[in-house]
């Protein structure tokens, strides 16, 4: 199982043993790269017509940030040809966000579980909120 | 696997005689050469002083730290209280000693002088991947180390290596220069983790797969992917808190409207993988001082391998353990607490499998295996202390106390130094050409491991009696384990001391080593010692483990005190 | 897979001059290239990271700030810098393209539209930075609500404004730094590609470019709803 893994992952990450094969380069036609931007046009302007019509919170981030992120998966797709090239690049890259997500996940949860001894402590409780609104007003 | 003949080295390329060509130090002359050299193997030395120098000087704010800790305390009616150095001094010495011993020689150490030594010869290649980006790694570390030390001049820092706000972002002493060289340094650190994970995945020598690999790769790995995925989270907290200081954003002081534990979760996001790429290469090179000294296939290739993949993974899900009594939510102080104890399970089946290598070895015992010996028994307590420290209920009454300071001087020190130490005697004679004398090798590392554990251990009894960290002076009541900690930190010295002198010793007369001194089947025991400048005559070709020592072994290669 | 019988390297080998002498192949010497850089972008991913997380819980600390202070974002200026910088994405994976296809115009020109791009989104930036330095909007201690009203400006903005203002100037400050690092490699690309290094053999030092451009790109595209089309 851990040969196995390895080789899906590895695929071509090959090193110098691997013999003369020259890669050569995949080209992309010219037109997938115009239909990827103008996808990307395209939900740029969805992004800001949501935005101007005004869904309630939390419906509206959500809604932006499901649209920023495929915009950015097109990017990273195509433009940043992960979607042909080794796979190991993409598993790099959603490493990297599997972190992001753990740090973003872990803290959050913390801030907005405090209190569950002191009362006080809490994110959500009345002198909790008394506070920011008093910092305000400054 | 074929069957194997005494001490073959992996490469079945026979090596020829290389008599004429110079070897990678004398290939070249002239400080200039130096300055803009591309060889792994100069760079490797070249942090290697540095990572030196800056011991000597963190062991010297250590050694002042502890003078001051010898003494009496409340000056009684005269007010006076403390007999060395002022409160404000000791706290810019105790700070200066983490953040150097930290940021400029302990998360460069293995990694920065033997990983770039010993990583392209372990895989048989030329150099590392990117070698000019390796030189430019190093002036990063230089210019960095500069920026820090720079803070020393200009009124010093004195919020502790942690940093913490809003102390941090209020005192008036040289934060900014001192995180600004910590940035730096974190850079220096992130392009040679790149560096090392393209050279292992790209250069490896025909025949050279993964499992072949010394154990000292897999640990480089692993400490390179840390380096790599959270180096970058100091370098924003640290940005973070600069601009708090100057523009007072409002982040991490709650006065400003922000929150001082969110800046701990930033610093330990990156502080507490980082202990991890403190110890990792720690445990890489106990792997081949054992193997070799054992004369022994490892016991549980996969599992040692493998575990340093796990310990880098689960490195980053542990880090509010160091926040249980910050302000942290009790849901997350439990979630942390349960989490740590998983990572000790990785690091307990490393040292498992270390002692049963052993079991019925050949054992040679010279100073690199004395020093093996020692990081087991120190680093076993400090990570034993360790799980002590992550049970959340004990932790409440163990935090910022010495206990800590023990416990982490353990495996710091007991652990990464010592397996640091012991490695440079292992491959002194590869990066020199000369051998250590072995008699005084012992001997130091005789007044190592009893100075060590008389500075610390007494400090567990101290934290356990409630003696708090970070304090300048101390009630009555501890004075008596404070002196003795501060005896053991002179022996302690001592021993570092003696060691310094028979290596300089070494090198202006010490005897020729032979290619392969302890009979080590890696490829670097292949090469010349010292090597030549492209490392290898020839392309090597790899067909057996690095570990497959025959059982008995028939060679007449030197062996000391068997 | 054959096994190479050990051999000198330095005999008989077709050894481009773009090939470092540590290097056995082209194969070896792109990929790597790649996986350095890809290793790079996901640090700098872990990067902005920090400061996405400072966003999310300063906004969940001061919700009524963050809606107020928003409204003296220009939206209209933030698309239009959406739309220069993923034009300059197009542009950029179109120069990649051109060296695929050995094309020594295709390749300069995008680079210059890349520029030129960049250029237009930072003195967008430079506009909308000066009206805020003009109406008192700054970070931390130097906010000055009393000059904004002065001005006419609707600051009377409930909660931490400073706070609001530090985070947006920290946000697209580290990010136009990086659009100008951007910039300044393409400028280096661009002499680079006059020299002729560039052919479809050996490119990965442009496409290396590249994949930075489009981080940065992709950091925007995140950037741009986060700060500017808050509702």
């Amino acid at each position: 199982m851990f040969q196995k893994l390895r080789s899906f992952v590895l695929k071509s990450a090959s090193p110098a043993q691997s013999g003369a094969h020259a890669s050569q380069p995949h080209v992309l036609p010219l037109k997938t790269y115009f239909a990827v931007f103008g996808a990307l046009l395209v939900l740029t302007v969805i992004t800001v017509v949501v935005s101007v019509v005004g869904l309630p919170q939390p419906t509206a981030i959500i809604v932006a940030m499901v649209v920023a992120a495929v915009k950015a998966s097109l990017v990273v797709l195509w433009f940043m040809h992960l979607k042909y090239d080794d796979r190991f690049y993409s598993l790099i890259f959603i490493i990297s966000l599997f972190f992001l997500a753990l740090f973003f996940i872990f803290t959050t949860m913390d801030v907005l579980s405090r209190g569950q001894v002191n009362e006080e402590e809490s994110f959500f409780s009345q002198d909790g909120i008394q506070l920011r609104k008093d910092f305000m007003k400054k | 696997m074929e069957s194997n003949h005494n001490n073959v080295p992996q490469s079945a390329h026979a090596a020829s005689a290389g008599g004429a060509e110079p070897n990678y130090i004398n290939a070249h002359k002239g400080i200039w050469s130096w300055m803009t050299t591309v060889d792994h193997k100069r760079l490797g030395l070249m942090y290697l002083a540095g990572i030196l120098t800056f011991f000597g000087l963190g062991g010297i704010f250590a050694l002042l730290v502890r003078t001051q800790l010898l003494g009496p305390i409340f000056g009684g009616a005269s007010g006076k209280q403390e007999w060395l150095f002022s409160g404000d001094t000791y706290n810019k010495l105790f700070t200066l000693h983490g953040a150097v011993m930290v940021f400029l020689v302990i998360i460069p150490s293995i990694p920065a002088s033997l990983g770039n030594f010993f990583l392209p010869l372990m895989l048989g290649a030329k150099d590392v991947a990117f070698p000019k980006l390796n030189l430019m790694s190093f002036y990063v570390y230089v210019l960095g180390g500069i920026f820090l030390l720079f803070s020393i001049f200009t009124g010093a820092v004195d919020t502790g290596w942690t940093f913490y706000t809003p102390y941090s972002s209020t005192t008036s002493t040289s934060v900014v220069s001192a995180v600004m060289g910590v940035f730096i340094l974190g850079f220096s650190s992130i392009l040679t983790g790149v560096n090392f994970i393209v050279t292992i995945h790209k250069m490896r020598a025909p025949g050279l797969t993964w499992v072949r690999l010394p154990l000292f790769v897999w640990a480089q790995y692993a400490t390179s992917l840390i380096q790599v995925l959270a180096t970058p989270v100091l370098a924003i907290t640290l940005m973070l808190l600069a601009i708090e200081r100057t523009m007072g954003i409002g982040i991490f002081d709650a006065k400003l409207g922000g929150d001082p534990v969110l800046f701990q979760h930033f610093f330990w996001f990156y502080s507490h993988p980082a202990v991890y790429i403190m110890i990792l290469p720690a445990f890489g090179v106990i792997s081949e001082i054992i193997t070799i000294n054992s004369r022994k296939q490892i016991f549980g290739y996969k599992a040692i391998a493998m575990s340093s993949v796990a310990i880098a993974v689960i490195g980053f899900l542990v880090w509010g353990h160091h926040m249980f009594t910050s302000g942290q939510s009790e849901l997350a102080s439990a979630v942390f607490s349960f989490l740590t104890f998983a990572v000790a399970i990785p690091t307990a089946i490393k040292t498992f499998s270390w002692v049963a290598t052993m079991y019925g070895g050949s054992l040679r015992m010279n100073s690199a295996m004395w020093y093996a010996q020692a990081f087991l028994f120190l680093f076993t307590i400090g990570g034993l202390t360790g799980l002590f420290l992550g049970t959340l209920s004990v932790d409440i009454h163990l935090h910022d106390t010495y206990f800590v300071v023990a416990h982490f001087h353990y495996v710091m020190m007991g652990g990464t130094m010592t397996a640091f130490v012991g490695a440079l005697h292992h491959w002194w004679p590869k990066m020199t050409g000369r051998m250590l004398n072995e008699f005084w090798g012992k001997v130091s590392c005789f007044f190592v491991f009893v100075g060590f554990n008389v500075t610390f251990f007494s400090q567990f009894l101290l934290g356990t009696k409630g003696m708090p960290r970070r304090y300048a002076n101390y009630l009555p009541e501890f004075q008596t384990w404070h002196q003795i900690s501060t005896i053991g930190s002179y022996l302690l010295g001592l021993g570092f001391f003696i060691t310094l002198i028979y290596m300089i010793q070494s090198l202006i007369n010490g005897e020729k080593a032979p290619k392969n001194p302890w009979g080590g089947l890696s490829l670097e025991w292949e090469t010349d010692s010292p090597p030549i400048e492209h490392n290898f005559h020839g392309q090597p070709v790899v067909n057996h483990g690095p570990y497959e020592f025959p059982e008995i072994d028939h060679s007449k290669s030197n062996r000391g005190g068997h | 897979m054959s096994q190479q019988s050990s051999h000198s390297t330095a005999t008989g080998h077709d050894h481009p001059k773009y090939l470092a002498h540590h290097f056995e192949s082209m194969e070896q010497q792109n990929s790597s290239g790649k996986l350095g850089m890809w290793l790079f972008l996901g640090q700098e991913v872990l990067f902005f990271s920090g400061l996405f997380l400072m966003y999310v819980l300063a906004r969940m600390f001061y919700p009524d700030t963050f809606l107020a202070a928003h409204e003296l974002l220009d939206w209209k200026l933030g698309a239009l810098n959406t739309i220069f910088l993923l034009t300059s994405s197009l542009t950029m994976a179109l120069a990649v393209r051109g060296a695929q296809v050995n094309s020594q115009p295709q390749m300069y020109w995008n680079i210059v539209a890349t520029i030129v791009l960049g250029g237009a989104f930072m003195v967008v930036k430079y506009i909308e930075y000066s009206h805020k330095f003009h109406d008192g909007l700054l970070p931390g201690h130097f906010f000055d609500a009393a000059k904004a009203m002065h001005n006419g400006v609707p600051a009377n903005i409930p909660g931490a404004p400073a706070v609001f203002f530090a985070i947006y100037f920290i946000m697209t400050g580290t990010h136009g730094l990086h659009v100008l690092i951007g910039m300044g490699l393409m400028l280096w690309l661009l002499v680079r590609i006059k020299r002729g290094d560039f052919n479809s053999e050996n490119h990965v030092y442009l496409e290396n470019v590249g994949l930075y451009w489009h981080i940065v790109d992709l950091i925007w595209i995140f950037l741009f709803p986060l700060l500017y089309l808050v509702r």
